[in-house]
């Protein structure tokens, strides 16, 4: 199943940060966004999640086949990793939970309230979930922040294992990662000049 | 879905207090009446089901901004939301979940309270009755308040002046359940009433809450 | 020209423009006709004194009041199908004509009653209502206030609206409901109107066309200020990411 953008425009408040957006990719690639900051990145990964509605243009992707990650870790800091864990196997209906636990290596820290661990901890403890929802394709805002270089290549060889078995991931990171088939997308090129949008107020103003 | 409500009730139950705070507060709201208007039972006994409704409100309102407001902050709503539920579900479950930690126990305590407020024979059985079928609502019309005011930073206020109009309906039928009851008259009306404002609540409001929430998540 | 054409904000502001000057003026003559002639050249009602006049104002204002809401309803509701910005901007603009509405209906109310009752103050039916719809108002109004981005205000301030309309309605069955309940009946209720005979009536219709149209200038102007101000903001934005 490939993941293909048309024409997305997507931005805040009408005001179009990126525009008329196409890309393809397909199973096995990865996308890295690349860009300076507030050009859009987290704007686009919140469209393809399902998260914001675009401007214009479509994504032909279903929305719960992707699984998003963003900058906060989504985790409840009152309750433990397993606990964590345990809800989004319920929701998801995973049936990899053991799987996940032992590639991610949280076997130590599963008994932890989430608040009692460290900021690497817990991005690692986020970034599990990923796995759990058996979604073939990933959105990854700046998956790899407070990870030490052991977990970083830990989370690529995840990720590489995820492309490999069919799966895409489009990802917005500093840090450059180690992986096949990666497509880099300058979102410069995609800018929106104009507001390109339906409201009318800016129609009546850019004109 | 049972996920989510295990998850919510086993996070409040960690929180330090959040179980206990609106059935405290209820109880403080009761136990200052008497200090303001007097000890005169028969004054008391007049007014009990008006003060332990209202109360109950109240203390239903403490919680609301809770219902979302974490979630939101930790990241968690946003993933629900792109989860392969409903968010129209998952509202209510949290609506489920709040009337659990504060309708239920708020309930469950009122007869002791109608005890100290010389609630007359007969109102105590009206009392839990429309108690238990008011609470819902009061929840589930909440959660729609909660909504609409989740991400903003002091919302508590602007949430009360939201929700409690559109808690009157239930107010008034509810307490005219147990009003009526104790003198014994017929309770069918305002019953029909109470029941019908909680069913339509349940039916509808899930729909407007979820709205809300992808709205503020955007 | 559909109407649908309307709702582009060029369009609204270049129409309400030009009624505004006819409508308001319209207003002014209206409204101190229909006053006048109701306030002193009317008799006494036989009952009630001159103190029955104060209709004049009270009912159109209340008939407003709720019409005020209704208008809000319909913009809501425009906007959450068809995004037209311009009946979100109605809906917000409409808010506090229509509380200044209430507040009027509910003073206006209130000194109607005092003969009656003895007391500036009854919990009537009416009257009650009145108060509670004033409290929905108050409500749209901070949610519309406390929202920063426009769009999101629109969404949620629809949503409000939408429930708060089905609640509405719940809350007048409710407060009539509750006003005959307990309290031994005979509400002195200001719902006299079906006895008014011809010589009140005619002024009466005049005060109301009066109100009507008045209401509509504030709409107008505000809605166009609203416009205005959202024009302005949106050129700070695109200033601002430029």
């Amino acid at each position: 199943m490939s993941f293909i953008v048309s024409n997305l425009s997507c931005g805040h408040q009408n005001v179009a940060l990126i525009a008329n957006l196409n890309f393809k990719c397909l199973p096995g690639e990865s996308l890295i966004l690349r860009g300076e900051n507030g050009i859009g990145k987290t704007t686009l990964l919140r469209c393809l999640a399902g998260l914001i509605p675009p401007l214009s243009g479509s994504s032909f992707s279903n929305p719960d086949s992707v699984a998003y990650i963003g900058h906060s870790n989504g985790l409840k800091l009152q309750l433990t990793v397993l606990e964590n864990l345990y809800f989004w196997q319920g929701i998801y209906h995973s049936k990899n939970l053991e799987q996940t636990i032992s590639e991610f290596k949280l076997e130590d820290i599963l008994d932890f309230q989430v608040m009692n661990l460290s900021a690497g901890q817990r991005r690692r403890t986020a970034l599990s979930r990923l796995k759990l929802t058996q979604c073939p394709l990933w959105a990854l805002d700046e998956p790899l922040t407070s990870l030490d270089s052991k977990n970083v290549t830990l989370f690529t060889d995840i990720l590489q294992n995820h492309l490999d078995n069919s799966g895409i991931a489009v990802i917005a990171t500093h840090v450059e990662l180690q992986v096949n088939k990666k497509i880099h997308l300058e979102l410069e090129i995609f800018k929106a000049e104009h507001t390109i949008s339906t409201d009318q107020f800016s129609e009546e103003t850019t004109r | 879905m049972i996920s989510l409500l295990k998850r919510d009730l086993l996070v409040a139950s960690r929180s330090g207090g959040a179980l206990t705070l609106s059935i405290s507060f209820f109880l403080i709201m009761i136990v200052l009446v008497p200090f303001g208007v007097g000890e005169d039972p028969l004054i008391l006994g007049a007014i009990a089901t008006g003060i332990i409704w209202v109360a109950a409100l109240l203390s239903c309102l403490l919680t609301l901004d809770r219902i979302f407001q974490l979630d939101f902050e930790d990241g968690t709503l946003e993933l629900l939301a792109t989860a392969p539920v409903p968010i129209e579900a998952a509202a209510l479950v949290k609506a489920l979940s709040h009337w659990l930690t504060t309708g239920l126990p708020i309930i469950i305590v009122s007869p002791v309270l109608g005890l100290l407020l010389n609630l007359p024979e007969g109102g105590m059985r009206w009392l839990i009755i429309s108690l238990t079928i008011g609470t819902p609502s009061l929840s589930i019309i909440g959660s729609f308040g909660a909504a609409l005011t989740v991400g903003l930073k002091r919302g508590g206020l602007l949430l009360s002046l939201l929700v409690l109009p559109l808690y009157i309906p239930t107010l008034i039928f509810g307490a005219a359940v147990v009003n009526r009851g104790l003198l014994g008259l017929s309770v069918a009306t305002p019953l029909i009433f109470l029941t019908a404002v909680s069913a339509l609540s349940v039916a509808l409001l899930p729909l407007a809450t979820g709205y809300a929430l992808k709205i503020n998540l955007k | 020209m559909s109407l649908w054409e309307h709702a582009n904000p060029k369009k609204f502001m270049s129409l309400s423009g030009f009624i505004l000057p006819y409508i308001s003026t319209l207003s002014m003559i209206l409204l101190s006709w229909g006053l006048l002639w109701g306030f002193f050249f009317t008799p006494d009602e036989v009952r009630q004194g001159s103190t029955v006049k104060i209709i004049y104002l009270h009912v159109p204002t209340g008939l407003l009041a709720i019409n005020g809401w209704f208008v809000m309803l319909v913009g809501s509701l425009i906007w959450l199908i068809r995004r037209h910005h311009v009946s979100a901007l109605i809906a917000k603009a409409t808010a506090p004509v229509g509380l200044i509405m209430t507040i009027i209906a509910i003073l206006t109310g209130a000194i109607w009653g005092q003969p009656m009752w003895g007391t500036f103050w009854a919990w009537d039916p009416r009257l009650t209502s009145f108060l509670i719809l004033f409290l929905f108002y108050l409500g749209y109004i901070s949610l519309w206030k406390t929202i920063q981005n426009p769009e999101k205000a629109a969404d949620l301030t629809s949503l409000l609206c939408i429930v708060g309309t089905v609640f509405a309605i719940l809350s007048r069955y409710a407060v009539n409901f509750w006003n005959q309940g307990l309290h031994q009946g005979a509400s002195l209720s200001l719902d006299k109107t079906e006895n008014i005979s011809n010589t009140f009536y005619i002024p009466l219709l005049i005060s109301i066309a009066g109100f009507l149209t008045l209401f509509l200038t504030l709409v107008l102007i505000k809605t166009r200020t609203e416009i205005r101000l959202r024009r302005l903001s949106n050129l700070h934005l695109i200033e601002s990411r430029s």
